[in-house]
């Protein structure tokens, strides 16, 4: 398959098992799937059936101890999984996960520097302030250490840095988790536009049945099993 | 933002930790700087001390290889010529040698009365024969000092020239220019001498001559030839019982050992050439005491502050686990992220390092002058509580070692100076960079091992 009729990407036969001393837990069992993009898909399922190891070996952030992780047809290992993290997949952590000796403002433009994402005006630290303006945050709370933020604040900063990097594929781990409703709502409606008008594909794993209903697919995890694939309503 | 901007940043939002490592990296280069202050500067005021007295051979007889003949001990013999072949050798500066043998005054002149005046029979006392009196260790110490006339030397070898001592001179009214005969050991050959220098020694006349057992007073010093012709065994070439070489440079010794022995052969069997560094050891006792306790007390400080500054480092990482794990899943690279880690070790290890370097030596010159101080007073203390054994004897049997005697014009040094050389920075800069690249990297590579999941997800 070439790269350009691959589709974006493809988990083909994940497994994934961790193993702590002589115990073996599996966590995922024989997934396939594909995502395209343009498309907006939310990852559901009970505690524990494996969302965020989904996530996580998607994302490039570790490697499946079985099957493959394809990104344009290509295996994300080959690929090295330093690089595809840096030019072609972002993840918005459920802990945040903000350098805490930065302000706001800094993480974003670090997490910039570091993917070489340079935003049209060639601004990094403009394009940092717009974005957590856009999600709330005016200008003196985005000059402040994170560590002097609220959790909702540093969400909305650890988005913010998903979203400035410009990447083809976004994780979310529970990106509306610690938002108030309206926040929520916010933060959903960007991952859609994301999705639908700038193309990229996103991924977000999630409790939450609003962010769930404006996905365009659903995928249902149990005990480490894709058990369902819909489109949402 | 590059991983020196963070770097940056890192260190400025955590002032504590910052300032934690400062002291420990303060600490290890400051001991470490203060230990190779002093060495070097203890060093320094050593080779000093033996420029200023000079390295000295000498060759006697070896106690270990005496052979015996009759009955009893041979004194061995060396040819002079031989001796004169290694005075020649490069490294020597001066040579002289010596032997000895009693002669007897002729009758109408008298000794000085002092002690054991019939050790050596009527009118006998111990006559040395010497190639140059001037490198005799009693008048280069200024014990013995010439009063009137010329030393013997080298060019006085075929004469025969006489050294005496001013009361002796001054009981038998000779002066410089007078002559006398003297008779040799065998009571029957003579030989007509000329006074050509009279020296002082400041010693009571009832004082015994330590090596001689004859009253200071009446110690009389020839030219080698002089003495070896009032010998009955005065035939053949001149054989000399000792012999003293100074030296270029202390540092030349054992070069100087080395090529004697090569070039004498066995024409020095039954002799050994010992070094003679006792006025060295004397002055710079107190240098080595004060070395040996800094450089202990930097080893302690050194490994000590290096293990406190581990340990932070350690707990720091461990700290700072989750950001390694996010910069990871940012997709930094692992060498830049070690980079920043160092960049931020090198930056606290810089500032301790010229602190070290401000502040150090000032501080090490004061404590060394301190510590030094009170070491040269107490050698000196020492010194000065040394007792000549009791007239008659060796000192032995009352515990006196006298090998022991202090040495004149050697006083315990009490003064150093501490200078920060290039060199001692290099050995400061190394010690810093090796401790602190070494407890920052290693630890960082290993957490840097995981992947950023298991670092995110174990990471606290």
């Amino acid at each position: 398959m070439t790269s350009a009729s691959a589709p974006l990407l493809q988990l083909s036969g994940i497994s994934h098992t961790y193993t702590g001393g002589r115990r073996r837990t599996t966590v995922l069992r024989g997934i396939d799937h594909t995502f395209e993009r343009g498309t907006f898909t939310a990852v559901v399922g009970p505690s524990g059936s494996g969302k965020t190891t989904l996530l996580g070996l998607a994302s490039g952030l570790e490697r499946p101890t079985a099957g493959a992780v394809r990104f344009r047809g290509r295996d994300i290992g080959e690929l090295g999984l330093g690089r595809y993290r840096s030019k072609h997949a972002a993840t918005i952590f459920q802990q945040y996960n903000l350098l805490t000796y930065l302000t706001a403002a800094q993480n974003v433009t670090c997490a910039m520097e570091i993917t070489g994402s340079r935003p049209e005006t060639g601004n990094r630290r403009a394009r940092a302030l717009h974005l957590l303006e856009t999600l709330g945050l005016d200008r003196e709370t985005a000059t402040r250490n994170v560590l002097q933020l609220s959790g909702g604040q540093q969400q909305r900063v650890a988005i913010a840095r998903a979203l400035a990097c410009d990447v083809d594929l976004l994780f979310a781990d529970e990106p509306t988790g610690n938002l108030d409703e309206a926040t929520a709502e916010g933060i959903t409606e960007a991952l859609r536009r994301l999705a639908h008008d700038q193309g990229t594909c996103v991924v977000a794993v999630t409790h939450s049945p609003r962010l769930a209903a404006a996905a365009d697919r659903v995928l249902t995890l149990r005990r480490g099993r894709l058990t369902e694939q819909a489109a949402a309503r | 933002m590059n991983f020196v901007k963070r770097a940056t940043l890192s260190l400025w939002s955590r002032k504590v930790r910052t300032l934690l490592t400062l002291a420990a990296f303060v600490a290890i280069t400051a001991m470490a700087l203060a230990g190779v202050l002093i060495n070097d500067a203890t060093a320094r005021a050593e080779q000093d001390a033996r420029r200023s007295v000079g390295a000295e051979v000498t060759l006697a007889m070896d106690l270990g290889s005496l052979g015996t003949g009759g009955g009893g001990f041979l004194a061995p013999r060396v040819a002079a010529a031989t001796v004169d072949q290694l005075g020649a050798l490069p490294q020597v500066r001066a040579y002289s040698y010596t032997t000895w043998d009693r002669v007897i005054l002729p009758d109408g002149h008298t000794l000085v009365e002092g002690a054991e005046v019939d050790f050596m029979g009527p009118g006998g006392t111990a006559g040395v024969g010497v190639l140059d009196s001037s490198l005799l260790p009693d008048f280069r110490s200024g014990r013995l000092d010439l009063v009137a006339g010329e030393h013997l030397t080298a060019d006085d070898a075929g004469r025969n020239h006489l050294l005496i001592e001013q009361r002796l001179a001054e009981r038998n009214g000779l002066a410089v220019g007078d002559t006398i005969t003297l008779t040799g050991n065998d009571e029957t050959t003579t030989a007509e001498f000329t006074v050509t220098g009279v020296y002082q020694d400041p010693r009571p006349a009832t004082d015994a001559e330590p090596e001689y057992g004859v009253s200071p007073a009446n110690m009389v010093y020839s030219t080698a030839g002089g003495i070896a012709a009032l010998g009955s065994e005065n035939e053949g070439p001149l054989q000399v019982g000792q012999a003293t070489f100074l030296l270029e440079d202390a540092a030349l010794l054992a070069e100087f050992q080395e090529e004697a022995e090569r070039t004498a052969g066995p024409a020095l069997d039954g002799f050994v050439l010992e070094t003679n560094d006792r006025a060295v050891q004397q002055m710079t006792g107190p240098l080595a005491s004060v070395r040996s306790v800094t450089t202990a007390a930097a080893w302690l400080g050194g490994i000590a502050g290096a293990a406190v500054l581990a340990l932070l480092v350690h707990l720091a990482v461990r700290q700072r686990r989750t950001e390694f794990g996010v910069l990871l899943a940012l997709g930094e690279r692992r060498p830049r992220i070690i980079g920043q880690q160092v960049v931020e070790t090198l930056a606290v290890a810089a500032l301790a390092f010229g602190l070290s370097a401000l502040l150090v030596p000032a501080l090490t010159e004061r404590a060394g002058a301190a510590l030094l101080d009170r070491e040269a007073a107490a050698a000196e203390r020492k010194l000065d509580a040394w007792e000549p054994p009791p007239p008659g004897s060796t000192g032995i049997d009352q515990g006196s070692d006298p090998d022991s005697r202090p040495v004149e014009n050697a006083d315990p040094i009490s003064e150093m100076t501490v200078a920060l050389a290039p060199s001692d920075l290099a050995v400061l800069g190394a010690v810093g960079l090796g401790t602190g690249l070494l407890a920052t990297a290693v630890p960082v590579a290993t957490v840097l091992r995981l992947s950023p999941r298991t670092i995110l997800t174990k990471g606290t």
